[in-house]
């Protein structure tokens, strides 16, 4: 049932069996699960059921590190969360990636890629993609900008490709996609315009009593529950944790230090190279073109772990065939926020370039730009804080710092581009020139925006090397979970929401499992 | 002036086999400039720095194989070569182009013969 904090009686207590802070993918996710059991329900949504500007203003922090991240940007306060401005671009992590690798501190999950298989195949049902696309190297015949995915797949490749499928509008948007399912619900009540101020412990300091609610109109409530999940973002989760700290001087769950740090996203760094071709073989094919996948290049794992460097995507492009090139710099669209839903389409932003390369000479040049899209290493100096100043709830502001792109990211890009060239090499269709952007250093700048927030809450075996275990619940407190990509440990290359859905999926199942 | 039997016979076989050799080396002379005219690659020629790197041992080899096996089969073995290091590293990088060591050396001669 859909209800509105100004519609709930004054510093009323409301009491539910599970309290689900946040209504984007993660929070609807780990919802979806428990819709119509026994369990009373509340999902509370800081904004509307449509984003509403003055609520997006409790999105505005500050930065205090030498690189930029846009705190208000592909951030929606509203049903459906992020997901009602996500491109869509899904693909599941490898299972390499949940390792403890020598040369990533921090690094390895408690938890392996098995544990996650089956979510992933439900999340991708819920945003109509298909799950065993993922592995099907049929798609490796494919060919895009002459260069043939196919001539890689060998077993002896320094390459291998992943694969990235496109959920559709209509799926993706999972406010609007399950509207339907939540609002008639009778266990499951979601309160609009009801932003948690303060997480209230109880005399121990081991159980979540309360959550403290309110709104823009000085309306205020409190929300008693068994189990409180967190699942508001990776820049929200960790802020509401530090800004909670009545009981515990640094917030809750912070006994390590953990709550903020090692803080990752997933830079681009453009101007890496240009690649050249050997043959003459030039642009896909506008009728091979499906329109619901890409494929992107990397090296193969083995290469990666012989290497010792981070996880990245190889991308090669024209950039003469965008029509806008901004299209691509996509959080700077999600700035101006009344041309969001007109304006931005992956799909057909991705279309529109196919097109322009398809049969037009003037396009269709010998050689193409690459670019590295990067995982970023856990660091402790990657840091959300708060900020001294508040915002109009009282709640204190998010104070980033984020540092300069470390040495392994770089080792990375120099690393990965020359593993490609290699290759093109040994196959003999194509050569690598680096940009003199990359060779002054330039390139290394993160440029703004960056719109993956990963790892400030993170999963760890061990209460002293992060925030919360493999069933994502808050080391030292009995009843506090924590859902979305804040938990990731690594961050991995790929775009985070499919992970993000797949996690909550089986928390929401975990949380089902257990006597409440 | 009177010249011995033995100073004639001599004479001869040097001047025979002086053109010979003037014969063979012009023919490889102009089977490397065959060979750089026709080789082909995607990096420009201007790219091509006028390096340090010593290319007289490597064009002493390639002179001998186009004498003893030819501009196709040179090419070939050459191509090889240069696959081979591309598969076990052995790059470097020339203004920016991601080269194999023989590459380098390849398009250097070529900047000098072309």
């Amino acid at each position: 049932m859909f209800k509105d904090l100004k519609d709930i009686s004054s510093e009323s207590t409301l009491t539910y069996d599970v309290c689900i802070v946040g209504t984007g993918p993660a929070g609807i996710s780990v919802a979806k699960q428990l819709l119509d059991t026994d369990h009373r329900i509340v999902m509370l949504e800081s904004g509307g059921v449509l984003p509403e500007p003055e609520y997006q203003q409790l999105n505005k922090g500050e930065n205090s590190g030498p690189s930029f991240l846009s705190l208000d940007a592909s951030r929606l306060r509203c049903f459906g969360g992020a997901s009602k401005l996500w491109a869509g671009v899904c693909s599941p992590f490898k299972s390499d990636e949940f390792d403890k690798k020598s040369f990533i501190p921090l690094s390895g999950w408690p938890i392996s890629l098995d544990d996650l298989k089956s979510y992933y195949k439900q999340a991708a049902k819920m945003l109509g993609i298909t799950y065993q696309k993922f592995y099907n190297k049929d798609y490796f015949n494919d060919t895009f900008n002459g260069i043939s995915f196919k001539e890689f797949d060998r077993d002896d490749s320094f390459l291998s490709g992943s694969i990235f499928q496109v959920s559709n509008v209509k799926n993706r948007d999972l406010g609007e996609k399950y509207k339907k399912d939540f609002e008639p619900s009778l266990n499951t009540d979601i309160i609009f315009h009801s932003t948690v101020t303060k997480l209230n412990l109880n005399s121990s300091g081991k159980d979540i009593q309360s959550v403290s609610i309110a709104d823009l109109n000085g309306n205020k409530a409190t929300i008693k529950a068994k189990i409180f999940v967190l699942a508001c973002g990776a820049l929200e989760n960790p802020r509401i944790l530090l800004a909670s700290n009545d009981h515990y001087k640094n917030g809750i769950g912070n006994n390590s230090g953990f709550v903020g740090s090692c803080f990752m996203s997933h830079p681009g760094i453009s101007n890496v190279g240009e690649v050249h071709k050997t043959s003459s073989e030039q642009c896909i094919s506008k009728d091979k073109y499906t329109n619901d996948y890409v494929v992107s290049f990397e090296m193969s794992p083995h290469e990666r772990s012989k290497q010792k460097v981070l996880r990245h995507s190889l991308s090669v492009s024209q950039y003469m065939g965008l029509a806008n090139r901004s299209t691509y710099t996509s959080g700077r669209i999600f700035s101006d926020f009344s041309k969001l839903y007109k304006n931005f389409n992956f799909s057909s932003s991705v279309k529109k370039v196919v097109c322009k390369l398809d049969g037009e000479d003037r396009y269709a040049s010998s050689h193409l730009d690459l670019g590295v899209g990067l995982e970023q290493p856990p660091r402790l100096s990657n840091k959300l804080m708060l900020h001294t100043t508040r915002d109009v709830l009282g709640v204190p502001k998010i104070n980033m710092y984020w540092d300069d792109i470390s040495e392994i990211e770089k080792e990375t890009v120099i690393k990965s581009v020359k593993t490609m060239a290699r290759e093109l090499g040994v196959l003999n269709i194509g050569r690598i020139r680096f940009k003199n952007e990359l060779l002054a250093g330039e390139s290394y700048k993160i440029n703004d925006p960056v719109n993956h927030h990963i790892g400030t809450t993170r999963m760890s075996d061990s209460s002293k090397a992060g925030v919360v275990d493999k069933n994502c619940k808050v080391f030292g407190i009995s009843n506090l979970y924590i859902a979305g990509s804040s938990v990731f440990t690594t961050s991995s290359v790929v775009n985070p929401t499919y992970t993000i859905i797949a996690m909550s999926l089986r928390l929401g199942d975990y949380l089902k499992s257990r006597r409440i | 002036m009177r010249v011995s039997r033995r100073t004639f016979i001599l004479s001869g076989l040097l001047s025979v086999s002086g053109l010979l050799y003037w014969k063979a080396h012009t023919v490889v002379a102009d089977d490397i400039e065959s060979l750089f005219s026709n080789y082909e690659s995607t990096i420009p020629i201007e790219d091509v720095l006028n390096t340090n790197i010593q290319i007289s041992l490597f064009e002493e080899k390639l002179l001998s194989m186009l004498a003893s096996l030819g501009v196709v089969k040179t090419i070939s073995v050459v191509d090889q070569m240069i696959e081979d290091e591309y598969q076990l590293g052995r790059i470097q990088l020339m203004n920016g182009w991601i080269v194999s060591e023989t590459e380098s050396k390849v398009l250097t001669l070529r900047k000098k013969y072309v």
